[in-house]
């Protein structure tokens, strides 16, 4: 990808008589000229070493491991699907938490400081034939000082640009690793804040579920509306359901209530049931939102047209009274 | 001797035919547009660039969410930078599954790029997302139509300027 800042070479004189369409120039030269990939096939991909030959319910990359345990030796595979030979970096990573949700790693060069330490891998750059598979192997070790909890980071494989100068892409594949140093596990979920904002007839729910636990979960939820009198009026699951959140991190969801009442008021609620792989579960509530409806646009006509109503009666008044005398 | 012809009785017969499939291990990855060139214009929002289509694979069934997410770094022309902070990238609102996909992934909120620019021109962003799924999506995807926005301050000198976008399938 090139960006190249368009730059003038007019001389004074003339550039002064185009002032006025250099902003017709600068609009048309907006034009994309990017190609999209003649063939959207993939060239690569990666998959753990051992996948589809354990019993271990997330297939790969789960470890669960005592306090101070011995080292484990793993890997990962990358393919290339292409018929030319492809080189990649390969690395461990810490993960970060993507603004949106989901997770990601961190970004290449930068140094881990937490699982992503614990991973080293055989080899660092790896080139792999065409049509072919290369198995990189690779060694997680905890430090023994770690304290229960889940941690969870990722085996990076980075496919090198071809581009050497320019806005230069680079796409990776990243397998997660789901450290688990066995003790004291506690999940606990945190929900809120809920706020809403109204939107053209809708109101649209935003909410923050956090983890202050020390073990890894993903979660669903729902907002609940209920109106002055408690009633049930809506109840909307949040989206993305099923996010990740790492222990420290938090993810952001949306609900969207159609339909809201021209006039009155509600409470709203969200609530968040928060799953960890083993299974254990915790459900935590929002602080409530009060929620209030005045149909403003109509006041404000209806305002406006007694008000007109008003000047045209004074108005009609005047005349009368002038034309009496 | 006269030898008539033969002729076979009317039968039915089977054959067998031994069939083995190897379900091979899924795979995760994902294709986008090697480059991508556009012009800017100083003191403008630099509006919908599009970034052409991008493929993205989970067939591992590895029982993760799994999403898709993009980061830049500072674009910079010698000592001159057009910091991430400028950008905001839309994610594509059309994703299509391929045949024999599952589930189709949800459409990621985008945004600006934020994070802190320890070193300009080299940090890259926080990631912002593009796709997010649950486990059970499962396949071959197209994403079409993400956009970026880029605002470059007036005065900002012109040039060919260089920088890193780095799409990201975690799974």
């Amino acid at each position: 990808m090139r960006a190249r800042l368009r730059g003038s070479v007019l001389s004074a004189r003339r550039r002064g008589a185009l002032v006025p369409l250099l902003g017709l120039v600068a609009l048309s030269a907006l034009l994309p000229l990017g190609g999209l990939a003649a063939d959207n096939a993939p060239e690569y991909g990666i998959h753990a070493g051992l996948s589809g030959a354990t019993t271990l319910s997330k297939n790969h990359y789960a470890y669960a491991l005592p306090q101070g345990g011995a080292p484990v030796h793993d890997s990962i595979v990358v393919s290339n699907f292409t018929a030319s030979p492809i080189s990649f970096d390969v690395h461990g990573a810490d993960m970060l938490a993507a603004t949106g949700g989901g997770l990601a790693p961190a970004a290449e060069g930068v140094t881990p400081t937490k699982v992503g330490a614990w991973l080293a891998v055989d080899t660092a750059t790896i080139t792999v034939p065409p049509h072919s598979d290369v198995s990189d192997a690779f060694t997680l070790s905890v430090p023994a000082t770690t304290p229960p909890g889940e941690y969870v980071g990722a085996m990076v494989v980075a496919r090198r640009p071809d581009a050497t100068s320019g806005i230069r892409v680079v796409t990776r594949a990243a397998l997660t690793v789901d450290v688990t140093v066995l003790g004291n596990l506690v999940l606990q979920a945190g929900a809120g804040p809920l706020v809403g904002v109204e939107q053209r007839g809708d109101v649209r729910f935003t909410l923050t579920v956090a983890n202050h636990g020390n073990v890894l979960f993903t979660f669903t939820g729902q907002v609940t509306v209920r109106d002055s009198v408690d009633h049930l009026v809506s109840t909307i699951p949040v989206a993305p359901q099923g996010l990740y959140v790492i222990p420290g991190g938090h993810a952001d969801v949306t609900a969207v209530w159609h339909g809201v009442p021209l006039w009155g008021s509600a409470t709203a609620t969200a609530t968040v049931e928060a799953k960890t792989t083993a299974g254990q579960r915790s459900t935590v509530t929002s602080i409530a939102v009060q929620l209030s409806f005045v149909p403003w646009a109509i006041i404000s006509g209806a305002g406006a047209g007694v008000a007109a109503g008003l000047i045209a009666l004074v108005v009609f008044s005047l005349r009368r009274r002038r034309s009496a005398a | 001797m006269t030898v008539l012809p033969g002729r076979v009785a009317a039968s039915t017969g089977t054959s067998n035919q031994t069939v083995t499939a190897t379900l091979v291990a899924g795979t995760l990855t994902v294709t986008a547009p090697p480059a991508l060139v556009t012009n800017l214009s100083p003191g403008i929002d630099n509006t919908g660039i599009a970034l052409g289509i991008l493929a993205y694979t989970n067939t591992l069934n590895s029982g993760s969410s799994w999403s898709v997410t993009v980061t830049s770094n500072d674009w910079s022309f010698s000592t001159n930078h057009i910091l991430f902070s400028n950008m905001t990238f839309t994610s594509g609102p059309t994703i299509a599954g391929a045949v024999g996909s599952t589930g189709t992934p949800s459409v990621g909120v985008g945004g600006a790029l934020t994070g802190t620019d320890t070193t300009p021109g080299t940090t890259q962003s926080s990631p912002v997302t593009l796709a997010n799924a649950t486990s059970s999506v499962q396949g071959v995807y197209t994403q079409t139509g993400s956009t970026l926005a880029v605002i470059v301050p007036g005065g900002t000198p012109t040039g060919a300027y260089t920088g890193t976008i780095v799409y990201t399938i975690t799974g």
